[in-house]
């Protein structure tokens, strides 16, 4: 039985991690920029998401602006870093840092919040299944990874997808099609962000509480998902880059929960997260290395 | 037509590393002609295909081309009309996509990229006999990443997507040099085809003599910022691969090696 709660959670909160996982998949991965605001917008989505719902918004109404406001953090990073020329990493913890203050503001300097009205896991429909059923909760969960990988998929397929590929492959293959590499970078981010945003205002409902802390450490969370599922799926030209992440995601929340089964406490959980991230990322280069490789090689030459 | 007014480019101004390349440079293009530009290595080939697409900025000077005044437009806005080759076989191809979907971009170019769909099936048939040109094999390649390609492989790519779409001047930079011999060959007959059937002014930088000497109708030879020798027409055409060399032996006299 033990085992088996520990599945259902590993479950649900992998795929909650996999959504954020999307978001750094298209910053990362497509734009190939480690975009460090994940870990205050992530926060950002769940707070934004609180304060409407408890103030007696729709759930799916306060989502939507949760998506727009990690959209409007992702656009700051990008033009910190395109207009005015502040390194990647740096304009993300910039913007990152700023929302500590802001999440603060918008929670009412609360460091946690309940959830005082009905929300995303807790509506007439999930009801029906039993209250707080966590199967419910699971295929609530399903749905919206679904639904947002196939728009990811979907919106890399269009020609304003291409081009957010290409400039992450190459900005001089965007600019010789006359177009400013920098606008799509900023597009990117965006989106990136707002779909972080969306994952914190879904994490939030799901435990039902709303913690200020919840983003410290989501982009190592998410960047060990994008790289195990995209190392996983490698071979496998076929396999989309969001469905090699939500399996990333899923893989990288299990081996935490199973250490943490283990009996470990719950303070050394950042610990255990950063000592398995950098596991994976020497694996990555030593046994797994592959994609990224070219792209440095490249970089060289420029 | 090119036109390129007092021309200053200086390297690291007011540091101590400061060099000057050009100090007074012009050169007139008429619509339509295809200059080779040969030059020893560091004379300022790239940096002049630099200046034109605006990679570099200039210390002084004006860049015309077809009467816009094109000196302070940023590098992006200029490639609308200036299709290019890089020295570089790894610049302007999007290593992580696709040929078919790479051409799918070029093909775009100054269309609008919307959330239409990027790559049509139909495309593709019409992709694969542009590239079946090549005689390079990469028509059965369509749906391979550009970054598994040889360097030669990408740079011919580059060449058939940088004409893909109406420009108004073609910058080639040493766009045979990591070919074979015979695939070089084969790519300066089909940049001869495509120059003189689109008519687009061109500028070709090369290290192949022989090619320089064979292809285009004026010739321009550079060095340490300067044109040492600049034919064209019938007088171009009276040049000699033989000729080049005597200057280029003259130079580095010149130079005391
Ligand atoms: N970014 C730069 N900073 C400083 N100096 C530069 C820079 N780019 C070029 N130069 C200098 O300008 C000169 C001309 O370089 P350029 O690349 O234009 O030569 P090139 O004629 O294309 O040579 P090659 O035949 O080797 O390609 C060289 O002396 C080079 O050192
Ligand atoms: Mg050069």
């Amino acid at each position: 039985m033990f085992i088996y709660n520990t599945l259902l959670t590993i479950i649900q909160q992998g795929l909650c991690y996999g959504l954020v996982a999307m978001g750094v998949y298209i910053s990362y991965k497509i734009l190939d920029f480690p975009d460090l605001t994940v870990d205050g917008s992530f926060p950002l989505g769940a707070v934004v998401a609180i304060t409407l719902i408890n103030g007696g918004v729709h759930f799916s109404v306060a989502m939507i602006i949760a998506i727009g406001a990690g959209m409007i953090c992702g656009a700051v990073t990008g033009i910190l870093h395109v207009k005015f020329g502040i390194s990647n990493l740096l304009s993300g913890i910039l913007t990152m840092t700023a929302l500590i203050s802001v999440n603060l503001v918008l929670s009412g300097m609360k460091v946690y919040l309940p959830y005082t009205e009905g929300n995303l896991f807790n509506n007439d429909f999930i009801n029906s299944f039993g209250a707080y059923d966590v199967y419910g909760n699971i295929l609530v969960l399903v749905i919206i990874c679904i639904v947002f990988k196939i728009i990811i998929d979907l919106f890399l397929k269009t020609k304003t997808g291409f081009m957010l590929r290409a400039v992450g492959s190459n900005e001089k293959m965007c600019v010789s099609m006359g177009r400013d590499s920098g606008n799509y970078k900023i597009l990117g981010l965006a989106m990136a962000n707002g779909m972080v945003a969306m994952a914190g205002a879904v994490y939030s409902q799901w435990t039902n509480v709303y913690d200020n802390n919840s983003g410290v450490g989501m982009v190592v969370i998410a960047l060990a998902s994008v790289i195990i599922g995209t190392a996983i799926f490698k071979n496998l030209r076929f396999v989309k880059g969001t469905t090699a992440v939500l399996v990333g995601a899923l893989i990288y929340t299990g081996a935490l929960n199973i250490i943490i089964a283990f009996g470990v406490p719950s303070g050394y959980l950042k610990l255990i997260m950063a000592v398995l991230f950098a596991v994976i990322l020497i694996l990555n280069n030593s046994v797994l290395s592959g994609g990224k490789k070219i792209k440095n090689r490249e970089k060289h030459h420029a | 037509m090119l036109k390129l007014e007092n021309l200053v480019k200086i390297f690291n101004k007011d540091t101590v590393d400061e060099s000057v390349l050009f100090e007074d440079f012009n050169l007139f293009v008429p619509k339509g002609q295809f200059v080779s530009v040969v030059g020893s290595n560091g004379s300022g080939k790239t940096t002049m295909l630099n200046l034109i697409s605006g990679t570099m900025g200039i210390e002084g000077g004006r860049i015309l081309l077809d009467d816009t005044d094109i000196t302070v437009q940023k590098e992006f806005v200029r490639a609308r009309r200036i299709g290019r080759v890089y020295q570089n076989p790894s610049m302007s191809t999007a290593s992580q996509m696709t040929i078919s979907e790479n051409m799918a971009i070029a093909v775009n170019k100054n269309k609008p990229f919307n959330l239409s769909q990027g790559l049509k099936k139909s495309q593709i048939a019409e992709f694969r006999d542009l590239v079946s040109t090549l005689d390079l094999g990469l028509e059965n390649k369509m749906d391979t990443l550009v970054g598994s390609l040889s360097g030669g492989q990408r740079q011919a790519l580059t060449l058939l997507m940088a004409t893909m779409t109406p420009i108004d001047l073609l910058l080639l930079d040493e766009h045979t040099a990591a070919l074979d011999p015979r695939t070089s060959e084969k790519i300066m007959e089909l940049t001869k085809s495509i120059v003189e059937r689109t008519k687009i002014t061109t500028l070709m930088v090369t290290h192949n003599l022989r090619f320089a000497v064979d292809y285009g109708n004026r010739i321009l030879m550079m060095d340490k910022g300067k044109a040492v020798l600049d034919k064209a027409g019938s007088d171009k055409n009276a040049v000699k691969v033989q000729d080049l060399l005597e200057i280029f032996n003259t130079i580095s006299i010149e130079c005391g090696n």
